[in-house]
């Protein structure tokens, strides 16, 4: 009797369930491969600042209530930190990766402190002023954008 | 005046029910990601969605039977069998997407972590299955879920420019970050979010359920062709809000409390905090939707005893499969897996699987012995074979598609 064959459509399910996580980690064996992650790295990381800062104008414009705030800024945060951890997981592959690196991972420490102040603020209930205290991350954002520019 | 009411009761369910995780993720998504440029799938997607959903309707008023029913007996216990399996399995990635929309929406106006009321959630679901009336169910979550014109009221309060919109939405190009292939693959997910097969588990299932006869029929005509279509309306809307204020600032959408940001910034907190009832109200609706309709494919395949209308203890094993998918799903979730992520594969997946669920309802629908006089007309025919050969390409380009663009990345 011939049994039945589970192998492959269970390991294509395994793979697919796999590929659910938040940030896979896939390898850079050259320059070029370490710098289009670099760009992607910075590009989410992009994302996240402007949302924060358009939650934060939100907030102060007393359009959104604290524990929605208090969310989607916790995931900007979040999301800055993920991919910072994922893009530092990678080993660069030569010495100008190695400058890359510093540069990007100097742009998201930064951008990550001024959002952990912007979820400080928003638990603390300091809506009103979240505007202020996101201008910093205009900042952030040309400085990401301009380190995605240099890329190309 | 009773029939009006309860036609304008289904189109109104019909309209809130049409939007789910998947919806609200993928138009969100292409909206910030290629603004209008794939507007036109969904445009495709929901004539699909109407032709199928209005066959399965009438194939299960005409037969008395579902479609997972007949596709064993059409289409034999093999590849029925793998049928089932992944119908089950995709059904199973869209229900856990659904459950974790529900606990988010919670954590939003809470911001306690979505992980923390996922078991909550999955009880919940659980509970309304096995306490509430199937009628009921339909309209109090579709008619809560029609919360979601909402966002058309954020477009409006826009005030866009209509005709650069109807531009860009008619010269639909790559934009130029984009490769053609990301390009196809959203427009897939987009394509796969409009003709989710577990609408037509459930449709066909709930007809059979509700005992619909030849006369119920053009009941579930109205619901399809001016509910749906509404649906389809609410989708760009989401589209357009995402395009118009996420696009311009760089802002991709990786969570379902991006997709309500529109809404805060432009309408303000009464805005959010209808959005977001109406996003529970689609995600929880959805999920009764597809913990039912997991239930509904396995008993109908085996040949058990199923449905709603059954006492519980003579359909134990129906129930069982709901209980232990739901179960199984909050699992997953728990697990840490993100739900965007799980949502995106489940649309795509379905897109790539839709040959398995709308072959065999083509097959019946033409069948005389089961149709009588309401087999399918040319018109449906021809425009069924065209969504059938659209489905297949897109069933073989779906995977290598997945791999090209690393899932859309």
């Amino acid at each position: 009797m011939r049994r039945p064959r589970w192998g492959v459509p269970a390991s294509v399910a395994v793979l697919l369930l796999a590929g659910c996580v938040s940030h896979p980690v896939g390898p850079a064996r050259t320059h070029g491969k370490y710098s289009g992650k670099a760009s992607t790295t910075a590009e989410s990381a992009l994302s996240a600042v402007e949302t924060a800062r358009l939650s934060a104008q939100t907030g102060s414009r007393d359009h959104a209530f604290g524990p929605y705030l208090s969310v989607i800024l916790g995931e900007s945060e979040d999301a800055v930190t993920g991919v910072q951890g994922t893009f530092d997981s990678i080993q660069p592959p030569d010495e100008k990766a190695d400058q890359l690196k510093q540069k990007l991972d100097d742009l998201l420490s930064t951008a990550a402190d001024h959002l952990t102040n912007l979820r400080v603020a928003v638990r603390r209930g300091e809506i009103k002023g979240l505007e202020q205290l996101a201008a910093p991350l205009a900042g952030d954002a040309k400085d990401l954008q301009r380190f995605m520019d240099g890329l190309q | 005046m009773k029939k009006f009411i309860a036609i304008t009761l289904g189109i109104l369910t019909a309209i809130g029910g049409f939007v789910d995780i998947g919806d609200l993720v993928a138009n969100a998504e292409t909206g910030a990601r290629f603004k209008l440029s794939l507007a036109w799938v969904v445009l495709v997607g929901v004539l699909g969605i109407i032709v199928y959903a209005e066959m399965a309707g009438r194939v299960a008023a005409m037969s008395k039977r579902p479609v997972f029913d007949l596709v064993r007996e059409r289409l034999g216990p093999g590849f029925g069998f793998a049928n089932l399996a992944a119908s089950f399995f995709i059904n199973f990635l869209t229900l856990t997407a659904e459950i974790a929309g529900v606990a988010i929406a919670i954590s939003l106006v809470s911001s306690v972590n979505y992980l923390l009321l996922l078991p909550v959630t999955g009880f919940l679901v659980w509970l309304v299955i096995w306490r509430m009336p199937f009628e009921w169910m339909e309209r109090i979550f579709g008619l809560m879920g029609l919360a979601l014109l909402v966002f058309a009221v954020t477009v409006w309060k826009i005030g866009p420019d209509w005709n650069h919109i109807f531009h860009q939405a008619l010269h639909p190009a790559v934009p130029s970050k984009e490769t053609p292939f990301t390009y196809a693959y959203f427009g897939i997910a987009l394509f796969g979010a409009a003709m989710t097969p577990y609408e037509v588990f459930f449709f066909s299932s709930g007809g059979v359920e509700e005992k619909w006869t030849k006369s119920d029929l053009n009941l579930n005509r109205a619901n399809v062709f001016v509910g749906f279509p509404l649906g389809a309306f609410l989708s760009l809307a989401i589209m357009l809000g995402a395009t118009l204020v996420l696009a311009p600032r760089h802002i991709s959408v990786d969570s379902l409390s991006q997709v309500a940001l529109p809404t805060a910034f432009e309408v303000g907190k009464v805005g959010l905090a209808v959005l977001i009832l109406g996003i529970f109200a689609a995600t929880f609706g959805a999920a009764l939707e597809t913990a039912m309709s997991a239930g509904y494919i396995v008993a109908q395949f085996f040949g058990w005893t199923w449905g709603k209308f059954t006492k519980a203890r003579h359909a134990a094993r129906f129930h069982l499969v709901v209980l232990m998918s739901i179960v199984a799903g909050v699992l997953f979730g728990l697990s840490g897996v993100d739900p965007i992520k799980v949502t995106e594969y489940s649309i795509v997946l379905s897109a790539a699987a839709l040959p398995l669920t709308y072959f065999p309802i083509l097959v019946i629908a033409n069948d005389r012995d089961y149709m009588g006089d309401e087999v399918n007309g040319p018109i449906v025919n021809g425009l069924a074979t065209i969504y059938l050969i659209i489905i297949l390409l897109i069933a073989v380009a779906t995977i290598p598609l997945m791999i090209i663009t690393k899932a859309g990345a």
